[in-house]
């Protein structure tokens, strides 16, 4: 499905990104971890499509298209979802309005016709209620007065609404409670299918203890540094992220 | 550049006050940018044209114009009314004739050299409308339709809005252009509420490129009387609003609202001035204007509290989005408080599209393009909002949504 070859980016003339290989198939779940730094937002950020971050070498396949080609909302059509560390919040912009767009816009991308109010209806309503998120908050301006929690809760939501193949969460536990942290790990594991797959970047194991991936990555100075089953996030935990510059010889 | 050589073509009307302000424009030039009141607006490109008084014969379809519940329609074409498209049950009294007597040759309350203009549409009207609104039991309403044909049309027009006590008034006015070349709308209003009346105007300036408009309304306010003002501005070259308000009773609120899209080289400037000569009352103030191109904005919102005005509240918010780099934006509050009990405040922000936010809309799949409107629209959404009833602010954006492409209409 994804398929990160030799990938270097910058920003503002830094380097962050210094040749980071990466394969995601359909079905699994990748975890990327790290220290601080270590250039794991940078990543999310590029695949996205943020335009502060410059791409200077590397290529990204994305289900047999060129990914670093497409304009942002083009890599979202495709199938891409970023759910972001921090979202965003717009005044006057109405979650509803925003989400009927969006789904609007890839449909019409897809040659579909667009979405009868009913059938959108059904569907901010059952998906609301995966993230336990007050349906009335759909009517609010878009993360406008939304607490921490509810912000984490409504990228979930939104990635329930837009069906995406392939999600990235940026490290979504970040600034979560525990039962918020739950909530949002249920209804990640509960849109997990057969053929959509799952980059969570985060720093610590915890939420690794409720979306359990199929593989670990560390990520390190812009690199790639070492993989391995979902017990290398435990090992993390508890030695910390000094051994792995000592195993790679820094 | 002399106002003579500007006008030497127009046929000045007969009336005393028409008389009067020629002989006041004589020897006089037009407002520079050293004048302090025009120091952002450079009128060459307006003077420098040779316009004509000309015929009402036009061709514009009015059907997507006209308001449907609004039974009062007239229709002014290049200045003049056009009896067989107008019907109204309203009392309304036309020609110059009408208004002598009720405008003075110099009544611009508001220093400085904006009389020029409102002097020029004096001298050289060729109708005029005194509009009396009395209805005591329920709210009249009025729309107008300003036709500009262009071809060098110069269009003056002399408006008398009355409303007497307790009467309540709510007037759209439309103005839109057709045909080639250039054309000058030059508009001069007066308003008069008595007592405990209302009177609402709004503004629809959605006429093309090639057209220049200057709007001069001047108000006055009697004992708790209310008068709102919205400019909804985006289109011609060049639009200057003066909105001159004065209060002269207890409890008086004045409003006054608008919204500017600029794009290309178009110039929007809107010179408000609202002079607070009585006490307990209150006035606000709201602009919001997008430049894109090499647009360039102007909003100038002059306050005075006078000596005994005692418990006043003034409000004034300017606030702007620049959609492009040489786009350009000049905001001025003005604040003269010489009375001690009053709240006050003014602000102005003038900024970029949030580009965090348009980054999140586009990462969902949003076009670029879309993702803009959104965003311009849920911005200037605050302005539509201070219109009374829904129906007239759907009507509103679907009115300027040919000139402002960027405001959302479904």
């Amino acid at each position: 499905m994804l398929k990160i070859n030799n990938l270097h980016a910058q920003v503002e003339g830094k380097e962050i990104l210094k040749g980071l290989n990466l394969e995601v198939k359909a079905g699994e779940v990748h975890a990327i971890m790290g220290p601080n730094g270590a250039g794991k937002s940078t990543l999310a950020s590029v695949l996205a499509g943020n335009e502060d971050f410059e791409v200077t070498d590397g290529s990204v396949d994305f289900e047999g298209k060129d990914l670093l080609e497409l304009e942002t909302d083009e890599r979202a059509k495709e199938g891409l979802f970023l759910a972001f560390q921090y979202p965003v919040e717009i005044p006057g912009v109405s979650n509803i309005n925003f989400l009927k767009t969006a789904i609007n816009e890839k449909r019409e991308y897809q040659g579909k016709e667009a979405i009868s109010a009913k059938d959108f209806m059904a569907m901010v309503r059952e998906k609301s209620k995966l993230v336990e998120l007050d349906s009335k908050l759909a009517n609010r301006s878009v993360n406008v007065g939304f607490s921490g929690g509810e912000k984490k809760r409504n990228e979930i939501f939104q990635m329930a609404m837009l069906e995406p193949k392939l999600s990235v969460l940026d490290e979504t536990d970040s600034g979560l409670d525990i039962d918020a942290l739950r909530i949002v790990a249920k209804g990640v594991n509960e849109l997990k299918k057969e053929d959509t797959a799952s980059i969570v970047i985060t720093h610590y194991q915890r939420l690794l203890d409720y979306i359990v991936p199929d593989y670990v990555h560390v990520l390190y100075d812009g690199k790639i540094v070492k993989s391995g089953p979902k017990e290398l996030a435990l090992e993390l935990e508890e030695k910390g992220y000094d051994w792995i510059k000592e195993e790679i010889g820094q | 550049m002399s106002v003579t050589e500007f006008v030497k073509n127009l046929q000045a009307n007969n009336s005393a006050f028409g008389k009067k302000s020629a002989s006041l424009l004589e020897g006089k030039d037009f407002p520079t940018t050293r004048d302090e009141y025009w120091k952002y607006t450079r009128l060459r490109k307006l003077t420098k044209n040779e316009f004509t008084q000309s015929g009402k014969d036009f061709s514009s379809d009015l059907s997507g114009v006209w308001k449907e519940d609004y039974s009062n329609r007239l229709v002014i074409v290049n200045g003049k009314i056009d009896e067989s498209a107008s019907k109204y049950d309203l009392s309304i009294s036309k020609g110059i004739q009408s208004i002598e007597g009720e405008i003075k040759e110099n009544d611009n309350i508001n220093a400085g050299d904006d009389q020029i203009f409102s002097m020029i549409s004096k001298a050289y009207a060729e109708d005029a409308l005194v509009i009396d609104f009395n209805n005591q039991k329920e709210r009249d309403l009025l729309q107008i339709v300003f036709v500009n044909t262009r071809n060098s049309a110069i269009a003056n027009t002399l408006i008398k809005i009355k409303a007497s006590k307790n009467a309540n008034a709510r007037i759209i006015c439309n103005y839109i252009s057709e045909g080639a070349g250039v054309g000058f709308t030059n508009t001069y209003f007066n308003l008069e509420a008595d007592e405990n009346s209302n009177i609402e105007l709004v503004n629809l300036q959605a006429e093309e490129a090639g057209t220049f408009h200057i709007q001069s309304v001047n108000g006055t306010q009697e004992k708790d009387s209310k008068i709102s003002v919205w400019n909804f501005s985006s289109g011609a070259d060049l639009i200057r609003n003066n909105v001159n308000i004065r209060q002269n009773g207890k409890g008086c609120d004045t409003h006054v609202n608008g919204m500017y899209y600029g794009e290309e080289k178009q110039h929007i400037d809107n010179h408000i001035f609202i002079d607070h000569a009585s006490e307990d009352c209150e006035s606000n103030e709201l602009f919001k204007g997008v430049m894109n191109g090499q647009s360039t904005g102007v909003f100038n919102g002059r306050v005075i509290v006078r000596k005994d005005s005692q418990r006043i509240n003034a409000y004034q918010q300017n606030s702007n989005i620049l959609l492009s780099e040489k786009a350009t934006i000049n905001s001025k509050p003005e604040l003269e408080i010489y009375a001690d009990d009053v709240k006050c405040s003014h602000g102005s922000v003038t900024g970029q599209l949030d580009a965090k936010a348009l980054f999140y809309l586009k990462a969902r799949g949003i076009s670029e393009e879309r993702a803009k409107k959104m965003l311009v629209s849920s911005f200037l959404e605050e302005v539509i909002e201070t219109l009374p009833e829904d129906e007239l602010k759907n009507y509103v954006v679907s009115q300027m949504v040919s000139r402002i492409q960027l405001l959302d209409h479904e």
